[in-house]
């Protein structure tokens, strides 16, 4: 079994390196970038097999992100501080696969990531 | 024996006698000195007439009688001074004299022994007794009719009539008197024939004056009937009540030569009076009610009352003057009603005036439409839509002032209600200002039927502020649940990280490389602070939003603040602050707050500035305006407009709190300055602090 890559969109470093050292103890490649505009540059010569987005970032946002995610591939897993429901709803709707809100356990991360990994 | 001298003295006799009754009795119903005295007069020379009729000159006891008849001449003269003095009261000297020549001439006449036949022969002495007893008569008598005359001046043209004709009469008298004592010298029939007529001629002159006919009293009222007419007119038809009343008394009392009228209201207060003074008072209230006439007055809710005065000058007061009075009392309560209702209506137009004028007052506007069309509207509306009223009257429609979109509703509500059907009297609904802007009012309306047809009455009022305040409670709503949104947001950042790394460090700390395990620490550590700092801001913030925070403006050194901060604060080894503020400027505020103004701004200028930062303050006036200058990049363009309003920051990967500048604001006014940003050219930002001075 190959390595998974996972795409990390956020521009807090701190949430950053919290979220690479969960995901690479287990075993995953991670790239992160800190702008929107980052993530959709590195989306044009890599192919992740999932996408943690914040959605709010300078420049263009999560939102902006998405939008531009053909067929909603890769699968998209939303990490936002904004847990109104009304941004959930428009994140799904948008074709986020989860919304995980922050703060968050690690653990917790992981199991959804997996089982997104495991149904595709 | 039957002359025509004999027929006519008899005739003449007669004619006395029915007068002095006719006085006598009237004197005797009415209890009036006046004619009693006029009565006894006449009575006198009726008795002298007849006495001359019966007697024959060779008789002894004609010679008798003709003393007593000279006594009965000479006395009769005295009797009418007292008639005129009990009408017009002569001095008592005036009253003396009268009796004393009339005294001292009664034992001449008794001694004279004057001769008495048919054609006497008299001596000059006797002759010039004869002329003394005519020349006191006349003057007696001539005293009477110029005292009449003159007293006839000035009144009532019924009375002046009258008075008129008892001065004739009794000059007639006089003129008879002279004629006669010049045939005791002069023989001459024509003479005495003529005096004789003329005395006749005065009886009924003088009857009249006593007792007037129908068709004499009606003569002499005829002058005043022409302008009574027009007065009558007049009064029917005057606007007010006292003026009417004026009118009223006035004439009643000119139309049948009274003394004086007054009017009582039924309430029995006197609404007018006319020539009732003190005299004719006095007068009144000595004589019984025979001299006061009163004419039920129906009117209003009661009744009041004409009283008329009669006086000793107005003529008979006969059927003919009660039926002429009573018939203007009618007409008068009429006009009395009228007025009084005039003047109702005009007391409720001016109730409603008043009332209009205080809702007006109010700034609620009323208005009054006719199909649509308006027929009244008040100041406060004219104010309310910016039109005068004389435009709004001119406007083809009220609609027209209604918003567009407002319009077929308001027509289907008007249709509606005059239709009959259940619509709500209370609306809102904006109006189209005459400048364009829109006014939301609300409205409540009501039907009311007048004689001109169904009206529609509004009461509107301005409800722009009242909107504009429930919009801004609105939008203050939604910057609370951002400000919160927005604080949750903040403290889950740190908070994600601190939980994440947290758990990663408990659960795989041996699968961790030490410089993973150092990052952790550093994050951690970094994640805790700035969860601690935000948490700290906050309660701040929310402090100061709240004017929970108490500031205690003081004097205030600002170069010993600056310097201050600069040491809890140190600048980053790559960073020089150049302060130029000079000792002696004072400010006020709350040092401690004031450190935390310069803290916040110094802090923004080291996370956000370039190398160069230079603090700055000069005194302006009664101000002191501090620059915190930096030569960084400046504040982005979009976030000029949100500087100053809590979690905006520079840049997400600066650790602030988003809540400096805001903090900065809030606490700048609080010390009743202000802050400000200015970009600096050709790069960097200024933050201009204006505080007051202290002295």
């Amino acid at each position: 079994m190959s390595q998974k890559t996972i795409l990390v969109v956020d521009d807090e470093p701190d949430i950053v390196l919290t979220v690479r050292l969960t995901l690479e103890l287990e075993g995953y490649r991670v790239i992160t970038v800190g702008t929107g505009e980052d993530a959709l540059e590195v989306l044009q010569r890599e192919t992740p097999d999932v996408i943690l987005l914040d959605l709010r970032l300078p420049g263009i946002d999560g939102f902006a992100v998405l939008e531009r995610l053909p067929d909603h591939n890769p699968p998209v897993i939303v990490l936002s501080a904004h847990a109104s429901g009304g941004t959930v709803q428009r994140a799904l709707e948008m074709g986020c696969r989860e919304f995980i809100t922050k703060p968050f356990n690690p653990d917790q991360l992981s199991a959804k990531i997996r089982s997104i990994l495991n149904g595709v | 024996m039957a002359t025509p001298f004999d027929a006519l003295g008899l005739a003449l006799g007669l004619a006395f006698l029915v007068l002095a009754t006719v006085c006598v009795m009237k004197g005797r119903r009415q209890d009036d000195r006046a004619l009693f005295d006029a009565g006894w007069g006449f009575l006198a020379i009726a008795l002298l007439m007849v006495l001359n009729w019966a007697g024959e000159p060779t008789d002894y006891r004609y010679r008798f009688l003709s003393e007593v008849q000279l006594l009965l001449f000479l006395w009769s003269g005295y009797l009418f001074v007292r008639f005129r003095h009990s009408l017009l009261p002569l001095s008592r000297r005036t009253h003396l004299l009268a009796v004393g020549a009339c005294g001292a001439l009664s034992p001449v006449i008794v001694a004279a022994n004057l001769p008495y036949t048919e054609n006497p022969s008299l001596s000059a002495a006797q002759f010039g007794l004869v002329m003394a007893i005519s020349s006191v008569w006349s003057v007696c008598v001539g005293g009477v009719a110029v005292g009449f005359w003159r007293q006839a001046r000035n009144r009532p043209s019924v009375q002046r009539a009258r008075l008129r004709a008892l001065s004739i009469g009794f000059t007639g008298l006089v003129v008879v008197a002279l004629l006669w004592s010049a045939t005791a010298r002069i023989e001459s029939t024509t003479l005495l024939l003529g005096a004789q007529s003329l005395a006749l001629g005065m009886v009924p002159l003088l009857y009249v004056s006593f007792a007037p006919p129908l068709w004499l009293r009606r003569a002499w009222r005829d002058r005043e009937e022409t302008s009574w007419f027009a007065a009558q007119q007049l009064a029917v038809f005057h606007p007010e009540l006292s003026l009417l009343a004026e009118h009223a008394v006035h004439w009643a009392q000119r139309l049948v030569g009274a003394d004086a009228a007054f009017l009582l209201s039924a309430d029995g207060e006197v609404l007018a009076a006319d020539r009732w003074d003190g005299a004719t008072a006095e007068r009144t209230g000595r004589e019984d009610s025979r001299s006061m006439l009163e004419f039920p007055l129906e009117y209003g809710e009661g009744k009041g009352s004409l009283v008329v005065v009669t006086g000793p000058f107005t003529p008979l007061f006969g059927s003919d003057e009660i039926a002429r009075l009573e018939a203007f009392t009618s007409i008068l309560a009429v006009a009395l009603d009228r007025v009084r209702l005039v003047m109702a209506l005009g007391h409720e137009n001016e109730r409603y005036e008043r009332l209009l004028q205080a809702v007006s007052d109010l700034d609620e506007g009323v208005v009054v439409t006719d199909q649509g069309r308006l027929v009244y509207a008040n100041e406060a509306y004219a104010r309310m839509t910016g039109y005068s009223v004389d435009e709004l009257m001119a406007l083809p429609n009220l609609l027209d002032l209604s918003l567009p979109e407002e319009r077929e509703m308001l027509t289907e509500r008007l249709r509606s209600r005059l239709a009959g059907g259940a619509v709500e009297d209370h609306y809102e609904a904006g109006l189209v200002h005459r400048e364009g802007h829109r006014v939301d009012t609300e409205a409540a309306v009501k039907l009311i039927q007048t004689n001109e047809g169904i009206r529609i009455v509004s009461v509107v009022r301005d409800i722009t502020e009242r909107k504009r305040h429930e919009r801004q409670l609105e939008e203050l709503d939604e910057i609370k649940s951002e400000f919160i949104s927005n604080a949750a947001h903040e403290l889950r950042t740190p908070l994600t990280s601190i939980v994440g790394l947290a758990a990663t460090l408990a659960e795989s700390r041996d699968r961790l490389t030490e410089q993973d395990i150092s990052m952790c620490i550093e994050a951690l550590d970094r994640g805790a602070k700035r969860l601690a700092l935000l948490v700290n801001r906050l309660l701040d913030f929310t402090q100061l939003e709240s004017g929970r925070v108490q500031v205690s403006l003081q004097p205030v050194v600002l170069a010993q603040v600056a310097n201050q901060v600069m040491e809890e604060n140190p600048a980053p080894e790559d960073v020089e602050v150049r302060i130029e503020i000079a000792d002696n400027v004072v400010v006020w505020a709350d040092p401690l707050r004031l450190d935390q103004v310069l803290t916040n701004l110094i802090s923004n200028a080291y996370r956000y500035g370039g190398h160069e930062i230079r603090i700055h303050a000069k005194r302006e006036e009664d101000a002191v305006v501090v620059d915190v200058d930096d030569d960084g990049p400046g504040v982005p363009e979009s976030l000029l407009d949100s500087l100053f309003h809590p979690f905006v920051r520079g840049s997400a990967e600066q650790q602030g709190a988003g809540l400096g500048l805001a903090i900065v604001q809030r606490l700048a006014e609080a010390f009743g300055g202000r802050v400000s940003y200015h970009p600096v050219r050709p790069h960097g930002a200024r933050f201009r602090l204006r505080l007051r001075q202290a002295a």
